[in-house]
């Protein structure tokens, strides 16, 4: 039996607002994810979509569970392993606020590069050959405030993918998009996915994004719903 | 209303409660050290004037005409007994007291050194400026025959000299004869004025009559007064009913004095106004970003009926409330300290060498005066009220009520 | 790469970086003056009164100052003298006799002090000669010529040319007194000296008070005023125990401290405008590290490490800081040297430093580059610091709070 590339075991957050008050965020999570998967986690608003991306990801810790990627156990790892692992392994994509304002385009596609101690050259190769691929050229100069929504999007998931992670996390990545872009920016993701083979896992709650996965997990109330 | 704007202004503040933290911080430690700085320097200063007062001028100096110009022995007060009560039934006086004044020598076996004669009641100087609190060895009395002398501490540290010694005192008198006597030494005297600490060698006036030959002439009377009001009219009026005298106020014998003190406000004005000036730069940073970050909330509270005057009330209010906390708790702690210090006092006897070229007394008593907090609480409420202006001008400019529909 | 990323913020915040670089530029300037203007004020008030007439190096006999009288004289003053000559180091020397006598005029008397001092060397060893204001200075030849403090003379009611008498107790104990001709008048600003002070040609001054080859001291202008020390050593071991040998630092170590005292009553106001503006940087650094929390949770999303965001952080705060150190630094020292070149001067304070003995019409402040070093390095400490709390609590907090900073 082959390790699976991704797995959540029992993985349950509960939050504490105040003293008084908990509320469950996720409970017993229980998942499995091979490698080159491009996986939706969708279910309504409240239901742990970030919640669960933010615990695979190592933002948020979990109350109990296990998270592990391929060989490592995310879940429990100190805070400067977790920077590794969210520059070498895994990438991200927000719903907002993705990309540093004072950098351009190019410079943000290299941000992680130049964290891995790539060479400039090496980072040059790189991001031509990332922007070709999503038709970004246009926007590597400029600053964040002189793209639109969408480019800035693309841009995010330019500089995710140019590190050459196993695994992308886009949490709602085109909740702010018009649908068109929101089209566009799905397309891309799942051309990279197959391109580059990279495993990829997105929130969302738009009908119209979630039938571009293949595999689809659906959660509500903290709980998995549906898992196929 | 006003319940609800204190609540939201509090409630706001604590929200961000390290950066609210760190403007109270600033603005009670400054308070703190400002507060301690003016009482110890105005203490410092009124000491000086103080002893200076009570070792020699008093409030008020009387001299005969000319007196103080040339420094005759010859140039005494006449008719003092007459006048003396008559400023003693003055209600204004508290008390007066006189002395014989001449230039003179003192010698020891080995050693000699102008000096200051004078010629003193030491009942009088008792009652008058406690002249004995500033007796650091021996009696502040002449002994039996009235052949003692106490003489000042420095001048005493200059002629390796001490309690029980015999010193030779030459003087010219009246008659333009030098007359000398032997006197021994029965006490030093303190006092921290310069002047008198290294001059002074003081007799029985009865003696000084007699080696001067003044008679019943004395050469100074001065005046310590309940009030220090009364200063400058009663000056006045005494040098019209005497012409023929002199009157001076403290300050006219001890200019410097009153120079200090003038430096010293100068001083104090100075640093508080560059302590809020700056302070009020932290409110404002602080406030400004307070503002603007909360554009959404102002907007909604417009929407939904607020006035805009409402909402700048909230906005001052939340800058009232930092710094009255920051002044409060900088006033506690400024109080506190000066209370200690003016009852204690603050030992710097580690630095007396150098003190002592002031005139400064080792141990300072910090004064501690209302209008130090009146002031400074001004400043506060000035400096958050300046401070709101401009971030209150660009919230207005910035349309709240656009900015709820941003993200 | 955190240097360009850091340039970057500082250009992109523009605001915040320029009220951060004003204020530490002010503040660096305020120090680099203040420290300058107290140095300043403090070495001139002490030159001043050490070269009225005290002088730089004072060599006594070894019991005189503790006793000071006739027993305690220095009785061989020409071997001295001698020694002296060929002693390395030394600009110029010169004896002095001092004692106290009455004067007396007609109807006035005072005691005064009495000096006999050598008219070819004291000019160079003190500002008698050039504090002249009527008359002229003495001479080698003078006998029973006086040269007055002009307020003495005023108190005795003489003038140039005028006679009085004097009365005293010579070498010998003996009484000496004699009638001496004003020949001078002087003052120096020191009212006190000015008002009690008299001096007369040493040969005449040894001839009346029987002192022959005695003088109470040997006042020493050193070649190298910064090393007074050093010749004070290599004096002592010429002369041997026999003579105590005092440096300007120990003669009025009364004026020295004083001045200590001054500087540290200066320095604790500084500290209180410092402390403000300390908490101020760290206002505007909060201020602004928290307005770009999202962006910090961001980075720290997407693999930058804590420590890396500190790297980050404390560049921009390090670059800021030397930036208006720099400015500071320029401006404060700028001003320094100013009013080092065009001394303040003080009007209607003239009684204040009449009171403490201090000669002081204008007030140049110290350019002294290591100092200015010093207040700048104190002062990037001061900046960077006040920057560390607000950046080690963005970093403490978890990405996750970051992000979703409201």
């Amino acid at each position: 039996m082959t390790t699976p590339f991704l797995s959540i075991d029992h993985i349950t957050k509960i939050f504490h607002p105040s003293q008084e008050i908990e509320v469950i965020g996720l409970q017993d999570i229980i998942l499995c994810f091979d490698e080159g998967e491009f996986v939706v986690i969708s279910g309504p608003s409240g239901s742990g979509k970030t919640t669960l991306l933010n615990i695979i990801g190592g933002l948020d810790h979990a109350t109990s569970g296990t998270v592990t990627l391929v060989d490592q156990v995310i879940t429990g790892l100190p805070e400067s392993q977790l920077s590794a692992l969210r520059r070498d392994r895994i990438g991200f994509v927000f719903q907002a606020y993705n990309l540093v304002p004072v950098l351009t385009g190019r410079e943000n596609i290299e941000y992680i590069m130049k964290l891995q101690g790539k060479s400039q050259q090496e980072c040059d190769v790189r991001t031509e050959a990332i922007s070709d691929k999503l038709g970004i050229r246009d926007y590597l100069e400029k600053l964040p405030n002189q793209m639109s929504g969408g480019q800035q999007q693309r841009v995010a998931v330019a500089r995710a993918v140019a590190a050459k992670p196993q695994l992308i996390l886009a949490d709602e990545p085109t909740a702010n998009l018009d649908s068109a872009s929101a089209e566009n920016l799905m397309g891309m993701m799942q051309q990279l996915n197959e391109d580059e083979g990279v495993t990829i896992l997105f929130s969302s709650h738009d009908p119209l994004v979630i039938n571009k996965a293949r595999h689809s997990v659906i959660l509500r109330d903290g709980r998995v719903f549906q898992d196929q | 209303m006003f319940k609800l704007i204190c609540k939201i202004s509090w409630a706001s503040l604590k929200r961000r409660k390290t950066r609210s933290l760190m403007v109270i911080l600033m603005i009670s430690l400054s308070l703190w050290g400002l507060l301690f700085m003016e009482g110890i320097y105005d203490g410092m200063t009124e000491q000086m004037i103080t002893n200076a007062i009570r070792s020699d001028c008093g409030d008020l100096t009387i001299y005969a005409k000319d007196y103080r110009l040339e420094r005759k022995i010859t140039q005494l007060i006449p008719d003092h007994r007459a006048l003396k009560r008559r400023l003693d039934r003055d209600p204004r006086v508290r008390s007066t007291n006189t002395r014989i004044l001449q230039d003179g020598l003192v010698a020891t076996a080995h050693y000699s050194r102008n000096c200051l004669i004078i010629g003193i009641s030491p009942k009088s100087e008792k009652k008058h400026g406690q002249l004995d609190n500033y007796l650091i060895a021996g009696h502040f009395d002449f002994g039996r025959r009235n052949n003692g002398a106490i003489i000042g501490a420095k001048l005493a540290r200059k002629l390796k000299i001490g309690v029980g010694k015999k010193i030779i005192l030459s003087a010219q008198d009246t008659q333009n004869e030098v007359s000398a006597i032997s006197l021994k030494v029965r006490g030093l005297l303190r006092t921290n004025n310069m002047l008198f600490d290294e001059m002074a060698v003081l007799i029985d006036q009865n003696k000084a009559a007699q080696m001067l030959s003044t008679g019943k002439g004395i050469s100074q009377i001065s005046i310590l007064l309940h009030d220090e009001q009364a200063l400058e009219p009663l000056q006045k009026e005494l040098q019209a009913r005497q012409p023929r005298l002199a009157i001076f106020r403290w300050d006219e014998i001890y200019p410097a004095l009153l120079q200090g003190r003038v430096m010293m406000k100068g001083f104090n004005m100075v640093t508080n106004l560059i302590v809020f000036c700056v302070a009020g730069l932290g409110i404002f940073g602080v406030m400004l970003v307070s503002i603007m970050e909360r554009l959404r909330e102002f907007g909604i509270l417009l929407a939904v009926g607020t006035s805009f005057r409402q909402i700048c009330w909230m906005v001052i209010g939340e800058s009232l409330v930092l710094g009255s906390i920051g002044f409060m708790s900088g006033a506690v702690l400024g109080g506190t300290t000066l209370f200690y210090f003016h009852r204690q006092g603050l030992d710097l006897s580690l630095f007396s060498e150098g003190l002592e070229t002031f005139g400064v007394d080792s141990i300072t008593y910090a004064l501690i005066r209302p209008e130090y907090f009146l002031y400074s609480l001004l400043a506060v409420i000035l400096a958050t009220l300046i401070s709101v202006i401009l971030p209150l001008r660009m919230l207005k400019k910035a349309n709240p009520v656009e900015a709820i529909h941003t993200l | 790469m955190f240097l360009k990323f850091a340039l970057k913020n500082i250009r992109a915040y523009t605001k915040r970086s320029l009220v951060t670089i004003l204020l530490t530029t002010v503040s660096t300037a305020l120090l680099i003056f203040s420290s300058g203007w107290m140095n300043g004020s403090h070495k001139t008030m002490i030159k001043s009164s050490v070269e009225v007439y005290p002088g730089y190096l004072q060599i006594t006999n070894k019991d005189f100052r503790e006793s000071p009288s006739f027993d305690h004289l220095i009785f061989e003053s020409k071997q001295v003298a001698k020694i002296l000559d060929t002693t390395p180091g030394i600009s110029v020397f010169g004896r002095r006799f001092e004692s106290f006598v009455l004067y007396s005029t007609g109807p006035r008397s005072i005691g005064g002090r009495f000096t006999g001092i050598e008219p070819d060397t004291e000019p160079f060893l003190s500002r008698l000669k050039s504090s002249l204001k009527k008359g002229h200075f003495l001479e080698t030849t003078d006998t029973g010529q006086v040269y007055m403090g002009i307020e003495l003379a005023r108190k005795l009611g003489v003038g140039v040319g005028d006679q009085l008498s004097f009365i005293g107790t010579g070498a010998d104990y003996s009484f000496a007194a004699d009638t001496i001709t004003v020949k001078g008048l002087f003052q120096t600003g020191l009212f006190d000296f000015d008002a009690t002070s008299a001096f007369v040609n040493l040969d005449y001054f040894q001839d009346i008070m029987a002192g022959d080859n005695m003088a109470t001291h040997f006042i020493v202008l050193p070649g190298d005023k910064d090393n007074v020390e050093q010749l004070a050593r290599t004096i002592a071991n010429r002369l041997g125990p026999e003579y105590q040998i005092v440096s300007w630092m120990q003669s009025m170590s009364g004026l020295v401290r004083a001045m200590e005292i001054d500087s540290i009553f200066g320095y604790l106001t500084l500290a209180i405008i410092f402390i403000v503006i300390f908490f101020v940087i760290m206002i505007y650094t909060w201020l602004a590290v928290f307005a770009r929390i999202r962006e910090i949770g961001i980075l720290r999303g997407i693999g930058t490490s804590p420590r890396q965001i500190f790297q980050l952080l404390l560049t921009e705060s390090v670059l800021l800081s030397l930036l208006s150190i720099v400015l500071g630094t320029l401006l404060g020292g700028t001003l320094s040297w100013y009013f080092s070149v065009h001394p303040i001067t003080f009007s209607g304070y003239e009684e204040q430093f009449k009171q403490y003995g201090l000669v002081a019409a204008a007030m140049p402040t110290e350019f002294a580059p290591l100092t200015i070093l010093r207040d700048a390095a104190i002062m990037l400490i001061l900046s960077v610091g006040s920057t560390l709390y607000p950046i080690l609590q963005v970093i403490r907090l978890p990405p996750i709070k970051a992000i979703n900073h409201v």
